[in-house]
């Protein structure tokens, strides 16, 4: 009774909320648990044929997502966080918003992105057949702590879950040390060739020293040698102490260039060509991980590739509108991330405005000391392209004063008040493109005055990188 | 023109939450006065010659990362406490100002220190965490502002604190010291980074290498307003200013 209760009242709360315009995806997960705690179990064990949870920092929605398109195109019924709330509480949510009154769903899948803090907690509850680990880099550390925190809880959590085979990005030594620790069944992917499409930043990555969480080995302490190196912490990596590296992985990949796609071969004579427009570092690494996941539910190769063809990446990834000029949008939360997006921008040689919202909510961190382990100065490169610097949010000043020290001059910087004043100033300035960049609190309000103002163009997306 | 020679400590090891920032600002701030500014970086097993160094700074890291430089900290011990007796500036933060103390007693035992500095650690149940004002004891008094995260707790055996907690944590969570001031030591729990939000401070240790090096005391003034707002931002949040 009290769980018919708890969905009924989520669901009426989901429902006010857009119709009030939020996407209260984490609020009515909240209520339910609160009615009703056990609600993950029910859900979770009505799932038909597999559970998959994709982890770690960067990429977990655009896997997620992919995973989903490819389980879709193969005829299945899936329930998925979607839209990236993945808390416990948006956990949660996916369900109810599949499920009827009495919280019966019929899914043969459930594939959930999970926030990697949360993974111990949510493993309680949910007995997942795949768990997919993208990469670990810092984020919101006043919420997670260090790094090597979080790898601790979930190496304690994966010992009541030896069932759960784990897919693991073999280029992320810290990844790759948290797996060795664990009896589950283990499969690697890595990739293959050096990285360097039309981006040459991406391989040796010389000027961005900043960043380097894992380098030292995490089973000796002792300096990890890098055979090739692609960002991060990610590369061909070796511990000349104690022989620790780079696991031979099951599923590798290469970016192909004429024409472009990804390229896949792995175990069981498994081959796979992947186009899914531009790839770059990022959608690489996203787009075989979910790869190596559908193979391992063998799901047949020609569904893969045409799931796919039809996979659009999620809203502020990299997304385009037009006002005035073109605009291009992108979520930013961590400095891994930032940096590959200031990279990607510096290829592009039109002039530019580049407009940067930061808040300080505990859905982005509190802190945001992250702005200084993020390499600003890569825009010294091509600051003379750029006309102006826009910086809103909570923390534009500390914006502002991250570029400052970065070495913009000032009157190249501009606050704006609110999100529709910076994209204001954005469209009126005399630039041919705008570059707009903001974090997760930020995301859904400046997006939906893009979408206002916004003249139609077709649902054309760049890649993500973030 | 001036010259002074920065050095930085395990950068490779001790980097947590931004705080490699205080580099950069010691060095703008160097640079906007036509000061030049070297940056020296000293990792495990690196040789350098330590009487040349006119600022130290040593940030924090994970526990692990902390523990190898304790390490080979003790075989540099000699030069930093002969700097520091010789009126060095050297900043610490977090870790790396446990990391001088006499001990850090963890929970699975006490952690030796550098012994510079008469003060102890112990780890706490809570972390510490959230916006952080501190109310320097200084000449002149001044608030610093910044951001806090830790579980260990600071107790200062007599020596005097950088400041007195206005909003936050400080030291210990009960105390309300912040941080430590012996000789031109700095010791602090405050990220944010701390240096280009609180400029005066930032200032105060290019004052010191140069009254060091040159026995000059005067420093130009530099615009500040962006720094100002970043400021009020957080002295807003934490009702110090309305």
């Amino acid at each position: 009774m009290k769980r018919i209760f708890a969905i009924i009242i989520s669901k009426v709360i989901m429902k006010l909320a857009r119709f009030l315009g939020h996407n209260g995806t984490n609020f009515c997960g909240e209520a339910a648990v609160k009615i009703y705690p056990d609600l993950l179990e029910w859900f979770s064990s009505q799932v038909k044929k597999g559970i998959i949870l994709v982890a770690g920092t960067n990429g977990k929605t655009s896997v997620n997502n992919m995973i989903n398109a490819i389980l879709k195109e193969a005829g299945y019924s899936v329930v998925c966080n979607e839209l990236g709330a993945n808390l416990d509480s948006g956990i949660v949510s996916a369900f109810i918003g599949s499920s009827d009154v009495l919280g019966n769903i019929n899914a043969d899948f459930a594939c959930l992105e999970i926030d990697e803090a949360v993974l111990p907690k949510i493993l309680k509850f949910i007995k997942p057949d795949f768990i997919i680990f993208t990469n670990i880099f810092r984020d919101q550390l006043d919420r997670y702590c260090e790094i090597e925190m979080i790898l601790n809880k979930i190496k304690t959590a994966l010992k009541d879950n030896s069932g759960a085979r784990l897919i693991i990005n073999a280029d992320d030594p810290s990844l790759v040390e948290m797996g060795e620790s664990v009896p589950n069944l283990k499969y690697y992917y890595g990739m293959n060739e050096s990285m360097d499409t039309t981006d040459n930043h991406v391989g040796a990555d010389s000027k961005n020293e900043l960043i380097k969480d894992s380098i030292f080995c995490r089973r000796c302490g002792n300096r990890l040698q890098y055979e090739r190196y692609y960002y991060g912490q990610l590369g061909y990596y070796f511990c000349r102490n104690c022989g620790f590296k780079r696991p031979v992985p099951d599923f590798c990949a290469s970016i192909e260039k004429t024409p472009m796609h990804l390229k896949v071969s792995g175990r069981d004579f498994f081959r796979a060509n992947i186009f899914t427009g531009f790839i770059n570092s990022y959608t690489a690494y996203n787009t075989l991980a979910a790869v190596s996941c559908a193979a391992l539910l063998d799901i047949p190769t020609a569904v893969i590739e045409k799931g796919l063809l039809g996979y659009k990446p999620q809203i502020g990834r990299m997304e385009k509108f037009f006002i005035n000029k073109p605009i291009v949008f992108n979520l930013v939360k961590n400095p891994v991330g930032f940096n590959e997006t200031l990279k990607a921008i510096g290829q592009d040689n039109r002039e530019k405005t580049i407009a940067i919202g930061i808040n300080d909510y505990v859905q982005d961190g509190r802190d945001v000391s992250w702005l200084w382990d993020t390499n600003f100065e890569i825009l010294l490169d091509f600051d003379d392209k750029i006309i102006k610097y826009i910086v809103f949010g909570r923390r534009r000043h500390d914006m502002a004063l991250r570029l400052k020290y970065a070495g913009i001059q000032m009157n190249k910087i501009k606050l704006a008040d609110s999100p529709k004043l910076a994209v204001h100033y954005m469209v009126s300035d005399r630039s041919s493109v705008a570059y707009i960049f903001a974090n997760y609190s930020l995301l859904f309000e400046t997006r939906s005055i893009l979408k206002r103002r916004s003249k139609d163009v077709s649902d054309y997306h760049m890649p993500s990188v973030s | 023109m001036f010259q002074i020679t920065i050095c930085h400590l395990y950068p490779e090891l001790l980097n947590l939450y931004g705080d490699t920032g205080n580099i950069t600002a010691l060095v703008k701030r160097c640079q906007w006065r036509n000061i030049q500014a070297n940056v020296v970086k000293y990792n495990v097993g690196d040789h350098i010659k330590f009487t040349d160094i006119d600022i130290f700074f040593i940030g924090g890291g994970a526990d692990s990362e902390q523990g190898i430089a304790s390490s080979d900290m003790n075989k540099i011990k000699p030069y930093l406490q002969q700097a520091v007796e010789e009126c060095k500036a050297l900043l610490a933060i977090c870790g790396g100002y446990q990391l001088l103390g006499k001990f850090y007693h963890t929970r699975q035992g006490p952690i030796e220190g550098l012994g510079i500095l008469d003060l102890h650690t112990e780890s706490g149940e809570k972390r510490l965490v959230g916006n952080i004002v501190v109310k320097m004891t200084a000449e002149k008094p001044y608030f610093l502002v910044g951001f806090e995260n830790h579980t260990g707790r600071t107790f200062l055996h007599g020596l005097k604190p950088l400041g007195y907690v206005v909003s936050g944590y400080g030291n210990n969570g009960i105390d309300k010291t912040e941080g430590i001031r012996y000789k031109n030591v700095f010791g602090t729990y405050l990220h944010g980074p701390i240096l280009p939000k609180n400029p005066v401070l930032c200032d105060e240790l290019i004052r010191i290498a140069l009254k060091n090096k040159y026995g000059v005391e005067i420093l130009s003034e530099l615009d500040d307003s962006i720094e100002e707002m970043a400021r009020r931002h957080i002295l807003k949040s934490q009702h110090i200013l309305s």
